[in-house]
């Protein structure tokens, strides 16, 4: 009877804002970065969760979990109930995975789309003592040297080895792709003349670059990067590229869809606290509109899918 | 540049920053003393706290923070055979044998003042030879990492203890066991069985607290009435007050393992633990006593907590003068330079000097203010001896479990680490030494995957690894290091005692 009337009550409390879910978030919220502490995609949702505990008034967890590219953590949000209590922050990487036959979780068949704050922008960068001033001596280096060109990235057949395939695909060049394990390690490996360059986001390394110990060739994007107004874009060195790196949250399916709607605009005002808007400014990471709900960020994955799918076939994966 | 040193020299005087420090190592300490908390989570706990701060104030206590936590790593390590930090695996092999001897104040003044020295020797290093320093650090391409790596696995000959054949198989072991999870240069699945838990591969914490650990729990649990007060035989802190007479004969390898702890620290990628396994390797190989190894060796114990915490300074130096991380700390010391709006990089020793030079001067402060602090920490922990050995035993299943739980919060890490409890129980009674294994799992990772980026980078041709002189250099010494016990052993000259 207790329990009769307290649910009573509790409708008839929460049925005044609108609707059922008005009582979510009733306890802690966790985000599940699929990546190590202190990453560029684990700073990206530590930057966020500030603001968007002040939206939801819930305590947010961010809970790393790296293993298996991006897997562990995905496969991990795939098994919790699919009550918004669990989100996994996403990049470009699960957009590949979905490519891939083998994967046992797929994006888009297990997962619904919150919301996409970032999309970051590549630069191609190479040590201060290699012996290319600009893309085009890159490129005719590429012509005349085939998988000569060594560049690194973080992810073997993830997110960096297939930005510098399409790149390397769309200039026309072959390039040998030499996999670490961190950004820091690639930028000792730069510095130290061990490879040629890397396709890196910028905001990191912007110190080097101005320091003159890594030189950015050029932006994978359409304008020009107000930090760096000299380097020019790929689109003006006419190679038709300017994928960028995605970074968003996603929810299991089944998830229901106002509760889904509910996290999408607490994500949108988030992005207005000026905690966080100091964050993006101060990480470059404004340039592009970061902001992408629901249906619009969906047709992006199936987009950035389909794309991956060829890149990978001609790669042979 | 004098004057520089002067005015962070009295900016850091000022009470406020003292008190940031005092503060600062004390969390670190305790931080680093509880195995569940890594040296890079008590700095991430800590940033918070400095949002407030000037710059000085927030780096002299992070930085003490993360001092603080390598040294207080050793705490657990010598008194529970548990690492309270990844880098004290080393000061676990011997710390804890010595305190199993009744020794334990004795392996902590050792530990204390071994720390205290690395870390003063890295500072100076950080002061005077930052370019010196970045620029070696730079020098190392994959060939060389795979070099240092081969360095390290070679002291498996000396670690083996009785039968070298034991001793290789089980480095072996550890060798396999650090192929499992996710390949790092093709993304493959390697030994997973379709689970998620090991896509990660296996935490070599998670796996050395059930080897070393949680074995000797298993071990000592055979014995149901064994109860002891063992307070009796544990002589307390002043009666082992470390004599002058004593260390004189370790100097050479406490000024060697701070030298190569420092190096080692620089290299992204490799760290305090690597540095200490391989301080503690070089230390084993040129003692005068090798056949201690393993059982209470003070000179292991020195050069393992001189090397690790003389990374700190080298993983500081490449921070400082080139903005790289060169440690998961750093890594959060330079998301705690973005947060105060500092770019860390070459350029910041231009833009701010005053906090550069403050935090040279707070990192020297913070290992000398940790001699005290540890005191004090480890007067309160060597109460704990006064348990009888049944309760002892439970408090270390407990600090095992939360150690294996809190890196990732997973409970999966724990089934890892009691599976790992059996095997290093059943490796102790066929007499097949852990040790060996637990170096096998550090080292074999980047031994692997910088084997591989070398003939990634060398389109498939080996003469990289010989045709590079440091590269060279360093193979022909492990080399050397891996037959020498063998030829002692068939030339008849006994170990010196």
């Amino acid at each position: 009877m207790q329990r009769l009337v307290l649910l009573l009550l509790s409708v008839f409390f929460f049925a005044l804002p609108g609707s059922l879910t008005a009582a979510y978030p009733e306890r802690p919220i966790e985000i599940i970065v699929p990546f190590g502490v202190g990453g560029g995609s684990d700073t990206a949702a530590r930057a966020i969760v500030p603001a968007l505990e002040k939206v939801l008034k819930a305590k947010i967890v961010v809970t790393n979990m790296p293993g298996g590219g991006a897997t562990k953590g995905m496969l991990h949000v795939a098994q919790q109930p699919a009550d918004g209590y669990t989100i996994l922050a996403i990049t470009t990487s699960h957009f590949i995975d979905a490519v891939k036959p083998k994967a046992r979780s797929n994006l888009l068949e297990d997962f619904v789309p919150v919301a996409r704050y970032q999309l970051d922008i590549t630069g191609v960068l190479v040590g201060g003592k290699a012996p290319f001033k600009n893309l085009k001596d890159l490129i005719d280096y590429g012509k005349k040297n085939p998988r000569q060109l060594k560049f690194a990235g973080t992810s073997p057949g993830g997110w960096s080895e297939i930005q510098t395939l399409s790149f390397a695909k769309l200039a026309g060049i072959q390039m040998t792709f030499v996999p670490y394990a961190s950004g820091a390690e690639i930028k000792a490996a730069m510095l130290g003349g061990h490879i040629h360059g890397a396709m890196e986001e910028v905001a990191e390394t912007l110190p080097l670059i101005k320091a003159g110990q890594i030189r950015a060739l050029a932006m994978i994007s359409e304008s020009r990067h107000p930090a760096l107004p000299d380097v020019p874009t790929t689109v003006e060195q006419g190679i038709n590229h300017t994928k960028g790196l995605t970074r968003g949250f996603a929810v299991r399916k089944g998830t229901p869809p106002d509760l889904v709607k509910l996290l999408a605009d607490a994500v949108k005002k988030a992005m207005e606290d000026p905690s966080y808007k100091k964050f993006e400014q101060e990480n470059y990471l404004h340039i592009r509109k970061g902001y992408l709900p629901l249906d619009e960020f969906r047709k992006a994955w199936e987009e950035e899918v389909s794309l991956y799918k060829e890149i990978l076939k001609d790669a042979g994966f | 540049m004098l004057e520089h040193y002067w005015t962070a020299l009295t900016t850091v005087l000022q009470p406020v920053n003292l008190v940031a420090i005092l503060l600062g190592s004390l969390w670190g300490i305790v931080a680093g003393a509880l195995p569940g908390i890594s040296a890079s989570m008590a700095v991430v706990l800590g940033i918070p706290f400095t949002f407030g701060m000037q710059p000085v104030t927030a780096f002299s206590m992070l930085v003490s923070v993360y001092c603080g936590a390598i040294t207080g790593g050793s705490i657990t390590a010598i008194l529970f055979g548990i690492p309270g930090e990844p880098s004290a695996v080393c000061t676990v092999v011997e710390g804890h044998s010595m305190a199993k001897q009744g020794h334990a104040a004795k392996a902590m003044w050792i530990a204390i003042i071994a720390s205290a020295v690395g870390g003063v020797f890295s500072v100076f290093v950080m002061m005077f030879a930052t370019p010196l320093v970045a620029t070696f650090a730079l020098a190392f391409g994959p060939a060389e990492y795979f070099a240092l790596m081969v360095l390290g696995l070679s002291v498996v000959s000396s670690l083996s203890g009785r039968s070298l054949t034991k001793g290789f198989l089980s480095c072996l072991f550890g060798l396999f066991l650090a192929t499992v999870g996710t390949d790092g240069i093709t993304g493959a699945e390697r030994f997973t069985f379709g689970t998620s838990v090991l896509l990660g591969g296996i935490g070599f914490v998670i796996a050395m607290v059930g080897l070393l650990a949680a074995s000797e729990v298993f071990a000592e649990a055979e014995q149901p009435f064994k109860e002891k007060t063992a307070s009796a035989e544990y002589r307390g802190l002043r009666a082992e007050i470390p004599r002058w007479v004593e260390w004189r004969r370790h100097l050479g390898i406490l000024g060697w393992s701070s030298t190569l702890g420092t190096v080692v620290g620089a290299l992204p990628g490799a760290g305090a633990t690597i540095a200490s396994f391989l301080a503690y390797g070089e230390a084993s190989r040129w003692s005068k006593r090798p056949e201690k190894f393993g059982k209470g060796a003070e000179d292991g114990l020195i050069a393992a907590e001189a090397a690790n915490n003389a990374s700190t300074g080298g993983s500081l130096t490449v921070l400082l003068a080139l903005g790289i991380p060169g440690s998961n700390t750093t890594a959060m010391l330079l998301g705690a330079f973005m947060i105060h709006g500092l770019q860390a990089g070459p350029l910041l020793l231009v833009q701010r000097p005053d906090v550069v030079y403050g935090i040279f001067i707070a990192a020297l402060l913070t290992n000398l203010i940790m001699i005290l602090t540890t005191i004090w920490g480890v007067r309160l922990f060597l109460q704990l001896n006064r348990l009888p050995y049944s309760v002892f035993a439970s408090v270390i299943m407990l600090l095992c479990v939360i150690g294996a739980f809190g890196i990732n919060n997973s409970v999966d890490d724990l089934y890892v680490m009691f599976i790992f409890g059996v095997i290093g129980y059943l490796m102790a009674k066929f007499e097949y030494p852990t040790a060996p294994a637990v170096l096998g799992l550090v080292l074999g990772d980047l031994a692997e995957l910088s084997f591989r980026r070398g003939l990634v980078l060398s389109q498939g041709d080996p003469m990289v690894f010989v045709s590079r002189p440091i590269s060279a250099l360093l193979l022909l010494l492990s080399l050397v290091a891996l037959f020498y016990p063998l030829l002692r052993k068939r030339m008849g000259i006994p170990a010196e005692s």
